[in-house]
C-alpha cells in the first residue's frame, strides 16, 4: 500500500543531521575534552566509525525487511502485545530524550541570553515550537529541516572559521591526551550522540526504501564531520585545562572572535542558530513521540495526544532541572541513550531472522492518522 | 491545510520563538544599566581590599542634553569579595551593573604580589565580561591609575582604553596579558602569566596645567609584570617586553633600534618581521630542558639618523651583524632573567614541551615548573636586511 506522506532523501538527511548536531550546541565538545583531554577530537572520529559499522550491519539486515518501521517489525515478529511493549518503550525513551534536552536547552539559553528570565518562561517558548511541529506533522517538520538545517550549519561553520586565527596547534598535545583507556571509555559512552538514529528507522516508510542507505550514510558522515570539526576547533582554541570548565563550548568559541573593529561579538549568531537547531531537534523528537505512541496504540487521531504529552514532557524537564541533577553528559544517561542504538538493532535482527518483510511484502500501512 | 501554508506556519512559529529567545524578555535598556569600563583592586587591611569601579556616563559621552559633565564616575568600596562589591556598586548607582563593556582590570602591584586569582576567578564566571579584557598591574595603585585617566582626544573612556592599547601594538602588547590567557597561565604549568605594567611618567606635562601639579604625572605602560602562578615576581622593562613579544611570536610588527654600526652617535630603526620558518624546539634530557631557538628575521630599515646608505651590500652586512649581535645579547639577558631570576616560564616553552609526551599523565609527571629553571638555551639568529622605498 502506498504511503500517504512522503518526503525526499534530502529532507530526511537534514533532519537526521540536526538530531546529532543539536548536541554540539549543548556540551558535546566539552564532553570530548572531559574524556580525552587534548585527544578529545579522536573520540569524534571513533564514534563516527563505530556508527558507520553499526549502520552497515543494520542495512544488511534490513535487506529483507522492506519499508517497515520498528513498530511494524515488532508487530510482525511478536504480535500486538510485543508491538505495544516495544512502542511504549520507545515512547518512554524518546520522552526522556526530549525532556532532558528541553531542560538543557532552556538552561543554556538562560545562561547565555536570558539570565533574568525564569527557566519556565524559556522552557515554554521551546514548548510552543514543539507543539507547532507536532500539530503540523512529520512531513512539514521534515521540509522545515531541509531548508533551516543548512542555515544553521553555515552559521556554525562561519563561527568556527572566524576562530581560526585563535587556533593553537600546541593545544593538541600530549597527542594521546588522557590515554587509551579514557579515549575508549569516551568512545563507548559518547556513542550516545548518535542515539537519535532510532528516528531513522521510523522514517523508512516515508521515503523510498532504497534511500535508507543514502540517508543513513550521508547523515552519519556529515554529522561525524561536524562533531570532529566542532571538537577540533574547541580544543585548538582552548587548552584542555580550561576547555573542561567552559559551560557552552561553541558560544565560548564565538566570544573569542574579534577580527578587526568590524567583526566582534558574533555570539549573537550562535544564540540564533542554536535556538533554531534546538527548536528543530525538540520539534522532530516530539512529533515522532506522538506518531509512535498513536501508532503503537492504533489511535485513530493523534492530535488530541499533543497537549497531554507536552505537559508530561515539560513537567519532566522542570523536575530534572529543579532536582538540580546535572543529567546532560552524565555517564548513566549516556548509557541509557545507547538504547537508541541497541533497541533498533535487536528488533531489526529479530525481523531479519523471521524475514518479516518477505512475509508481509512490505505491505503495511504507514500513513499518519490525524 | 495546504502543504505550503503548513510549512510557512511552522516556519513562522519557530521564527517568532527563536527571536523571542534571543532576548526580548531580558530587555536591557541603556538607561537601566551601569556600564563598568574599568575595575580596580587596591590593598586594604587584612583579608579585604578596595574594589574600584569606573562607570561610563552615557549622556556625557553622547554629548546630549545632559552632556558636558564627567564622562565616568569612579566609586570604590572596601570588600572581601568581588560579588558583594559589585552588588554595592549597583545599589550605589541605582542601576544594574553590566560588565559587557569592561576594558581593563587594574590591580595594584602590592595586591599582585599577594596573588589575585581567587578574585579574577569570580570575575570570569560572569558571562558578560569579555575574555580579551586587559589585565594591568599599576605600580602606584589601581585607584590612582584609574583616576589619572582623563582622555583628552576622546569623549568615550572605553574608546580611550581601546586606542591606548592599540597605540602600543607596534611595541610589545601581547595577547597573553588578556584575562582568559592570564587565568589559564596562572592555573597551569605550560606557561606563566604576564600582565601590562603601568607606572607614572613624571616627564609628561600638559601645557594647560602647571608641571608641578601632581595630576600631571601621567601613567604610561612601563613593560610587563611577570608572575609565577598567580603571584607577581618582577617586571620587564619596555625593551625586554618588546623582545618577549618577538620571541613568543605574539606580535609580528615590532620596531627595534640599534646603534648605527658606522657611526655610534646615531641610531637605526628597523621594523622586525619574524619569518614563519623560525622554530623553537624543546627537548628534556636527564630531567633538564634543552631549548633551541632559531630565529629568522627580516628587518625593514625604517629610519637612519646618519647619512649612511644601508642599501649598499657591505654596509647592509654591517647592519645585519649589529642587529644579530644586539638581539643575541639582549635575548640571552632576557631568557636568563626570566629563567634563573624569576624562575617563571613566561615564554610558554612548557606548551612546546608537551609535544615530547604521549599522555597528560606523563606530562604532569615531568614537573615542568621544577625543571624549567635548569633550562639551557641555544640561540641562533639569522637577520635579513631589507630596505623598501
Amino acid at each position: 500500500m502506498k504511503n500517504k506522506i512522503e518526503f525526499g532523501s534530502w529532507e530526511a538527511t537534514a533532519l537526521m543531521i540536526n538530531l546529532v548536531f543539536a548536541q554540539v550546541m549543548l556540551i558535546f565538545p566539552k564532553d570530548m575534552v572531559h574524556f580525552g583531554g587534548s585527544a578529545g577530537w579522536m573520540i569524534s572520529i571513533i564514534i563516527t566509525l563505530i556508527t558507520l559499522i553499526y549502520f552497515t550491519i543494520v542495512v544488511k539486515l534490513y535487506k529483507n525487511i522492506g519499508s517497515l518501521d520498528l513498530i511494524d517489525i515488532s508487530a510482525s515478529v511478536g504480535g500486538r502485545i510485543f508491538k505495544v511493549v516495544v512502542g511504549l518503550l520507545i515512547t518512554v525513551f524518546l520522552t526522556l530524550v526530549v525532556s532532558i534536552n528541553l531542560g538543557a536547552f532552556a538552561q543554556t539559553f538562560k545562561i547565555i541570553s536570558l539570565d533574568k528570565s525564569p527557566l519556565e518562561y524559556v522552557g515554554v517558548l521551546f514548548l510552543i515550537g514543539m507543539l507547532a511541529a507536532a500539530y503540523y506533522g512529520i512531513e512539514v517538520v521534515a521540509r522545515i529541516n531541509a531548508f533551516l538545517v543548512p542555515i544553521v550549519i553555515v552559521g556554525f561553520i562561519l563561527i568556527t572559521l572566524g576562530a581560526i586565527p585563535e587556533f593553537e596547534t600546541n593545544n593538541l598535545f600530549p597527542i594521546l591526551g588522557d590515554g587509551y583507556a579514557s579515549i575508549a571509555k569516551g568512545s563507548i559512552l559518547k556513542l550516545s550522540v548518535f542515539s537519535s538514529i532510532i528516528i531513522l528507522f521510523f522514517m523508512v516508510p516515508f521515503f523510498k526504501k532504497q534511500y535508507l542507505k543514502k540517508v543513513g550514510y550521508s547523515s552519519i558522515i556529515i554529522s561525524g564531520l561536524l562533531l570532529l570539526w566542532s571538537t577540533l576547533s574547541f580544543i585548538l582554541v582552548f587548552p584542555y585545562e580550561i576547555a573542561i570548565d567552559k559551560k557552552v563550548p561553541i558560544f565560548q568559541l564565538a566570544r573569542r572572535i574579534e577580527i578587526g573593529n568590524y567583526l566582534q561579538r558574533i555570539e549573537s549568531v550562535f544564540v540564533l542558530i542554536s535556538a533554531i537547531s534546538a527548536f528543530l531537534f525538540l520539534g522532530v523528537i516530539f512529533t515522532f513521540i506522538i506518531y509512535i505512541f498513536s501508532k503503537t496504540l492504533d489511535l485513530k487521531r493523534s492530535k488530541p495526544m499533543i497537549l497531554p504529552m507536552a505537559v508530561i514532557v515539560f513537567s519532566l524537564a522542570l523536575i530534572s532541572k529543579r532536582l538540580n541533577i546535572e543529567l546532560i553528559g552524565s555517564n548513566a544517561l549516556n548509557l541509557i541513550w545507547l538504547t537508541g542504538m541497541a533497541l533498533p538493532l535487536v528488533i531489526i535482527i529479530m525481523g531479519a531472522v523471521k524475514k518479516v518483510g518477505v512475509k508481509d511484502n512490505g505491505g503495511v500501512k504507514n500513513g499518519q492518522k490525524n | 491545510m495546504d502543504r505550503k501554508i503548513k510549512v510557512i506556519s511552522l516556519f513562522l512559529s519557530i521564527a517568532i520563538c527563536a527571536v523571542t529567545l534571543v532576548g526580548c524578555y531580558n530587555n536591557g535598556e541603556i538607561e537601566n544599566l551601569a556600564y563598568v569600563i574599568a575595575i580596580g583592586i587596591d590593598e586594604a587591611d587584612s583579608n579585604s581590599f578596595n574594589l574600584i569601579f569606573q562607570t561610563a556616563v552615557p549622556k556625557s559621552i553622547a554629548g546630549g542634553s545632559g552632556g558636558g559633565g564627567e564622562t565616568t564616575v569612579i566609586t570604590s568600596f572596601k570588600t572581601d569579595n568581588f560579588l558583594s562589591g559589585l552588588k554595592k556598586t549597583g545599589e550605589y548607582v541605582g542601576r544594574k551593573i553590566n560588565l559587557s563593556h569592561t576594558k581593563i582590570i587594574v590591580v595594584s602591584e602590592k595586591v599582585a604580589k599577594e596573588g589575585v586569582t581567587a578574585f579574577l576567578n569570580g570575575l570570569q564566571q560572569n558571562m558578560e565580561i569579555r575574555p580579551n579584557v586587559n589585565v594591568i598591574i599599576a605600580a602606584d595603585g589601581a585607584k590612582k591609575y584609574i583616576e589619572s585617566v582623563h582622555p583628552k582626544l576622546s569623549s568615550s573612556p572605553a574608546k580611550y582604553y581601546d586606542l591606548l592599547f592599540k597605540s602600543y601594538e607596534t611595541d610589545f602588547l601581547v595577547p597573553s596579558t588578556q584575562l582568559e590567557d592570564y587565568l589559564y597561565r596562572a592555573k597551569n604549568y605550560g606557561a606563566q602569566p604576564v600582565a601590562i605594567y603601568m607606572g607614572i611618567d613624571k616627564d609628561i606635562n600638559e601645557s594647560s596645567k602647571p608641571s608641578a601639579d601632581e595630576e600631571s604625572k601621567k601613567m604610561i605602560i612601563e613593560g610587563l609584570a611577570v608572575f609565577k602562578m598567580d603571584k607577581m615576581v618582577g617586571n620587564l622593562d619596555p625593551q625586554e617586553a618588546t623582545l618577549f613579544a618577538l620571541l613568543t611570536g605574539a606580535n609580528n610588527n615590532i620596531n627595534i633600534e640599534v646603534k648605527d654600526p658606522l657611526d655610534d652617535r646615531f641610531k637605526v630603526l628597523g621594523n622586525i618581521i619574524k619569518e614563519k620558518s623560525s622554530i623553537t624546539k624543546v627537548t628534556v634530557k636527564n630531567g633538564k630542558p634543552e631549548i633551541d631557538i632559531n630565529l629568522k628575521l627580516k628587518i625593514d630599515v625604517k629610519a637612519v639618523q646618519s647619512d649612511n646608505d644601508y642599501d649598499e651590500p657591505d654596509k647592509a652586512a654591517k647592519l645585519k651583524k649589529a642587529y644579530e649581535d644586539y638581539l643575541n645579547e639582549a635575548l640571552k639577558a632576557l631568557l636568563s632573567k626570566a629563567t634563573y631570576d624569576f624562575k617563571s616560564d613566561i615564554f610558554g616553552f612548557g606548551e612546546l614541551t608537551k609535544r615530547n609526551f604521549n599522555t597528560i599523565e606523563e606530562w604532569e609527571k615531568a614537573k615542568w615548573p621544577e625543571i624549567f629553571p635548569q633550562s639551557e638555551y641555544k640561540i641562533k639568529i639569522d637577520v635579513n636586511i631589507i630596505r623598501q622605498g
